[in-house]
Parts: structure tokens; C-alpha cells; sequence
């Protein structure tokens, strides 16, 4: 199972998790690390041995994909990216991350956001 | 000079004020904005995941609605005022470029419009606002005086560095800008750093922790205004602020509300607005002077 | 009945429904069709001329992969057509006041937070019957203008097609349901001889003539009907 999801996750990504050696660069810039139980270089490290739990990795529905992190992966391993190929492996399924009526002013926070969002964390 | 112009959804519904100064602030300098007849949403963040073509459809959609106008009106150049806007019509342009094959795969989905062909040059205001500085220069009419102004970037302007206007690292763009109208910058380390964008939604305490770092930074150096250029980011710094136990004196607006005012374009802001800008700057009176004789 | 006289063959096309294939006569619509078979609409039936949206069909001509849609009343049978009926696009009907809404979008976005996952494949515009412009009309709202997202899909008969066929899951038929009225009460010029006439019912004016026609019998109505003041055809 885990070796499906890991191809499934080079598949999408297009990087290589290989390359990754730790650094930690990634977790040191990351500018929502702090509200991540998994940090950024540890998913990488789980996604390496091939221990993916979906429901481990949660830390992943917090990245907002800013880049910061792909701009500095000096490996060219781009956390970011990564992220987003396991957040498809939800998404994929039709589930969702969120729920919509659980948000807060909704209705009020630019349309941006709201799209964001749903591209994000919807499936 | 002639511009397409791409508005983006957060911009004719949430941040009117931004469009209307963005765009007075051109005619000002002589840029001629023209908005696409279609458009559609860009998507607000580009698809990581390099199989996803569907997610990018509205911007390829946009791309061929910029590319009929620019026949029309002779530029290629398309304008956005969001940054989110920018950030993925110029990546979805530079995939398309570089990937081919991908556009043929979309364009035979989309059978109903023409194909692409790559034209289109995807530019931020800022960009355009730099190169046109001596224009902006000639117009000004009042002066900020002493009084710091912080500049907060936000992400999608600037990263990935492929497509940013500046140095991801340590931009300066704006501050140049400000700094050539005589403006009084102050630095913030932390004016590239996430606001949180799209988690206030659903972790708000995510952007209060992110933006609040952010607003202090800048208050804590002197600075009584921020100056940024996405919706986004001025509604979170601004709703952070409301959660402040002890209130700051800090404002955050647009760039160009900044320099709607200093060029004298009054019709386009808020009447409170001008009496905040009126309170916090301190005026050159010469400059005042002449300006009241043109009134 | 007559020997002699050679009755003309009756054109027939074949038609495939539910796994079974069919002839039926040729120029048939799809509802004509599968009455002709011998299926009896109860529901999924209306007006039979096209505007109450009641009979949305999909189906596919052939040697084509395209899955095309319609309304079973006016789209006429074709050799080789594989037909489904979806007469019905299943969601939970929302509630609102009014009275607490505006023109603005937050208010249907809250509703319908979904119109945020529209990613422009235009499936919905290609399956409308009425050729609308649903796509557009969804967009118009995300940017916040209602009044247009109203004028494009004014001709909107609820049949739930492009729901069906929507990728980002978004429910039509209420989102433009809602942009209807809500652009009718707070952004649409008020119509000034309605509020009229409202306030003359509201007065009473017309208490007489209901009460006069609430006592009528059967056959004073059939006659009041027959001759009502009405466009001849």
C-alpha cells in the first residue's frame, strides 16, 4: 500500500524524495512550521521510508503552498510540491479537508481566499 | 502606453479601492489599461501537481481571450493588479511554453476556442509602475514628509523566483520605488513572509500568529502605514490588527492609494481616507501651496 | 382494413433504452418515443413543449463518444441513440430569508460555497438545452456581479442538467434559483404598476369579484373561461 501511495506521490510530484539529506532547510523557512506536529523535512524523511500515513501526515493540509521552501530545497526536492501530490492522494478520492459550513466569515474574506481554499483543501 | 488588463475576481468584489487607484494612478502616467471583454478565474493558486491540467483552465482560457484583444489593440502585454492573479496566469503562461504538449492536451479539451500560440507577456503593476517612475516623479504634488511607510510584499509576487518581479531573498522593488517619490521607508524583515492567506478561513489563529509578527515588525521600526498590493493580505493584516489587545497605530492600505494621493487623484479615494492620509503625513507646505493654486 | 390499398411502411430508427434496443417511428421525439414503446410518464413530464424542465434526457448518437443532453420533449429520435433519462438532479433544497440578504455574493458563496471550485471546463454551458451561458453566469457571481449572472441565465428552466454534468459539484438549479431573486429584489429597477396592483389587492378592490367567483358554479366557470378576455391563436 505504502509503496503504491510513494509511486503515486513521485508520479504527481514529479520530484525525487531521494534527494532529500535532512537538511532541514525547508522547516527552518517555513513560515507555518510552527503550527505542523510533522515538520516539513520529517514528512519528507516518512515519504522516503515509505511509512505514508495520511492520517499522520496532517501537517500537510497546514502548508500553503508559498514557495518558500521550493525556492530554497537546495536538493531541488520542493517540499511544497511534494505536499501537494499527498494532499491529492486525498482529494482524489472526492474527500474533502474541510468543511465549508464549519468556516469563518465565509461570506466576508475575499473570493480569493475562498478559492484558495477549495483548490487546496477540497477534492 | 497601451495594457490588456485581467482584474480577477477579488478585485471587483472585494477590493474595488485597489482597482479604482491602480487604474487612475496608470491613466495618470499615461498607461492605457484595457480590460479583456472575457475573463475568468485564474484559480487563485497554481496547481502543484503536474498532472492536474483541468485546475488550469480558466487561466489558459484567459490567456486566449488576452491573445484575441492584443490582435485587436497591438500590445501583449497583460496587466494584473492581484498578485495571486499574476503569480499563476504567468506560471500557467511559462508551463504552457515550456511543456507543449500539455497545451495540446488542454486545447483538445477546449475545443471551442482558438489554440494559443504563446503571445501573451503576463506583467505585474509594479513592474509597470517602476519603469514609468519618471512619470510618476513629474506628477507628484504632495510629499509624505517624515512619516514611515512599511512595504509587506506577500508571497505570490516574488516566489517561486522563476516568475518573481525581485529578488525573492531581499526585494527591494517597491521600497526603490517609494524611496525615488521621496517617500520614508522603513524596512521589515518580515515583508516577504506568508500572511497566512487562504487559513483564515479555516485556522485564523494561524494568520493572527503570522500577520500580527508581521504588523509589529513594521510598528515597533516607526512605521504608521503599511503599503501592500493583494487583497488578501491587507484583509488579514487589517484583521489582526482587530484582535490587538492594545491598539497600534498602524494603517494598512494599498500602494496605490499611496500614490493616488501623493499624485493629487482625490476623486478615487475614500473622503476618510484622505483625511487619515491628511492627518499622518506632514506636508512640504511649498508643495502644498501649489497645489491648493491648482485647485 | 383495406387489402388492396398498399399501406406505406412507417420509417423506423432504432433506438436503445435501459439495455433494450427499440423501433420506433422516425420524427418521434425521445418522450413520444418511449410512449410509442409503451412506458407511461408519471413523472418526469411536463409541459411537453420545452419550458418547464421537467424531462432532461443524455444520450449519445452513433459511432460518437460525445455525451450529449437535451429535454426528451424536443429532441427528436435518431438511428443508433442510446438514451437515459435524468429527469431529476438530486440536492437538498436550501433555505434563506431574503429579507436578510443583499445583491452580494458573500450571500450566495455562504449558501453555496462550492461556486469557489469552478475551474472554467465549460461542461455546463455544452450541456444546457437552452443554450445558456452557465459557465459565464457562475463566473459573473464569483466576481460579483449579480445582475449579470441573472440576465445570462433569465431563460434558466431548472432542468439540472448542468449540475449533473458539473465537475466542481456546484447545484445550479438553487444558485441561479437564488441570483434570480435576489438581483429581481435588490438589484433589478422595481416594477412600479406591480406594487400598484399589490396595494390594490392588499385594499380590498378585488374582494367582490374572488368572492363572486369562489360561489360560481362548475358551469358559470367553464363558461366565464371560454369567453375570459385572452389572445385568439
Amino acid at each position: 500500500m505504502s509503496n503504491e501511495l510513494y509511486r503515486k506521490i513521485v508520479e504527481i510530484s514529479g520530484r525525487n524524495p531521494y534527494l532529500c539529506y535532512q537538511c532541514g532547510t525547508c522547516t527552518a523557512v517555513c513560515p507555518v512550521s510552527v503550527f505542523m506536529d510533522v515538520k516539513p523535512h520529517q514528512i519528507i524523511r516518512y515519504i522516503q521510508l515509505k511509512r505514508i500515513d495520511l492520517e499522520k501526515l496532517k501537517s500537510i493540509w497546514t502548508c500553503l503552498a508559498c514557495m518558500a521552501c521550493v525556492d530554497r530545497c537546495p536538493r531541488h526536492v520542493d517540499p511544497g510540491i511534494i505536499f501537494e501530490a499527498v494532499r491529492n492522494l486525498v482529494l482524489r478520492r472526492g474527500e474533502d479537508a474541510v468543511d465549508y459550513f464549519k468556516l469563518k466569515d465565509l461570506d466576508k474574506v475575499p473570493t480569493m481566499a475562498l478559492i484558495a481554499l477549495s483548490r487546496k483543501m477540497t477534492g | 502606453m497601451k495594457l490588456l488588463y485581467y482584474p480577477g475576481c477579488t478585485v471587483k468584489r472585494n477590493a474595488i479601492e485597489y482597482e479604482k487607484s491602480s487604474l487612475a494612478v496608470l491613466e495618470k502616467i499615461g498607461v492605457n489599461a484595457l480590460e479583456l471583454d472575457k475573463w475568468y478565474c485564474c484559480g487563485a493558486l497554481y496547481s502543484l501537481a503536474i498532472d492536474d491540467l483541468m485546475k488550469h483552465l480558466g487561466a489558459v482560457r484567459t490567456l486566449i481571450y488576452a491573445q484575441k484583444k492584443s490582435r485587436e489593440e497591438n500590445t501583449r502585454d497583460l496587466l494584473t493588479i492581484c498578485p495571486m492573479c499574476f503569480n499563476v496566469l504567468k506560471r500557467v503562461n511559462k508551463m504552457l511554453r515550456e511543456e507543449p504538449e500539455k497545451l495540446e492536451t488542454i486545447s483538445s479539451f477546449m475545443d471551442e476556442e482558438e489554440p494559443y500560440k504563446f503571445n501573451i507577456n503576463v506583467v505585474h503593476i509594479i513592474e509597470v509602475l517602476n519603469k514609468k517612475i519618471d512619470e510618476l516623479k513629474k506628477n507628484i504634488i504632495r510629499n509624505t514628509g517624515d512619516t514611515g511607510v512599511s512595504v509587506y510584499y506577500g508571497c505570490t509576487v516574488l516566489r517561486p523566483k522563476e516568475i518573481g518581479i525581485d529578488n525573492p531573498e531581499d526585494p527591494s522593488i517597491i521600497e526603490n520605488l517609494l524611496r525615488k517619490l521621496g517617500v520614508k521607508v522603513v524596512d521589515n524583515p518580515y515583508k516577504s513572509m506568508c500572511c497566512g492567506a487562504y487559513h483564515i478561513l479555516d485556522k485564523p489563529e494561524l494568520v493572527y500568529n503570522n500577520s500580527k509578527t508581521i504588523v509589529e515588525e513594521a510598528y515597533k521600526r516607526g512605521a504608521k502605514v503599511i503599503v501592500t498590493i493583494c487583497p488578501l493580505c491587507l484583509y488579514n493584516l487589517r484583521k489582526t490588527i482587530e484582535t490587538f489587545d492594545k491598539k497600534v497605530d498602524v494603517k494598512i492600505i494599498y500602494l496605490t492609494e499611496l500614490l493616488a494621493y501623493m499624485l493629487g487623484l482625490d476623486h478615487v479615494l475614500d473622503k476618510e481616507l484622505i483625511d487619515f492620509f491628511n492627518t499622518v503625513f506632514i506636508h512640504d507646505t511649498k508643495i502644498n501651496n501649489s497645489m491648493r493654486r491648482e485647485a | 382494413m383495406s387489402t388492396e390499398k398498399k399501406t406505406t411502411k412507417t420509417r423506423t430508427v432504432r433506438i436503445y433504452f435501459m439495455g433494450k434496443a427499440y423501433d420506433v417511428p422516425q420524427g418521434l421525439t425521445i418522450m413520444k418515443a418511449l410512449e410509442y414503446i409503451g412506458y407511461r410518464f408519471i413523472r418526469g413530464i411536463g409541459c411537453r413543449g420545452g419550458f418547464c424542465g421537467a424531462c432532461a434526457v443524455a444520450y449519445r448518437l452513433a459511432g460518437e463518444y460525445k455525451l450529449r443532453t437535451g429535454l426528451a420533449c424536443q429532441t427528436t429520435v435518431e438511428d443508433g441513440m442510446y438514451i437515459t433519462l435524468l429527469p431529476y438532479s438530486p440536492m437538498e433544497k436550501p433555505r434563506y430569508n431574503l429579507e436578510e440578504m443583499r445583491g452580494e455574493a458573500g450571500y450566495i458563496l455562504k449558501i453555496f460555497p462550492e461556486i469557489a471550485r469552478c475551474v472554467s471546463c465549460n461542461s455546463c454551458t455544452k450541456a444546457c438545452p437552452q443554450e445558456l451561458e452557465v459557465m459565464d453566469a457562475i463566473q459573473a457571481i464569483l466576481r460579483n456581479d449579480i445582475k449579470r449572472a441573472a440576465d445570462l441565465i433569465f431563460d434558466c428552466i431548472s432542468c439540472g442538467l448542468c449540475s449533473l454534468r458539473c465537475p466542481a459539484e456546484i447545484r445550479h438549479v438553487y444558485v441561479f434559483q437564488l441570483v434570480r431573486r435576489l438581483a429581481g429584489k435588490y438589484l433589478l429597477p422595481k416594477a412600479k404598476h406591480l406594487e400598484e396592483r399589490i396595494k390594490e389587492i392588499e385594499s380590498g378592490k378585488f374582494d367582490a369579484e374572488i368572492e363572486k367567483l369562489m360561489k360560481a358554479s362548475i358551469d358559470e366557470l367553464k363558461k366565464l373561461y371560454m369567453e375570459r378576455d385572452i389572445e385568439k391563436a
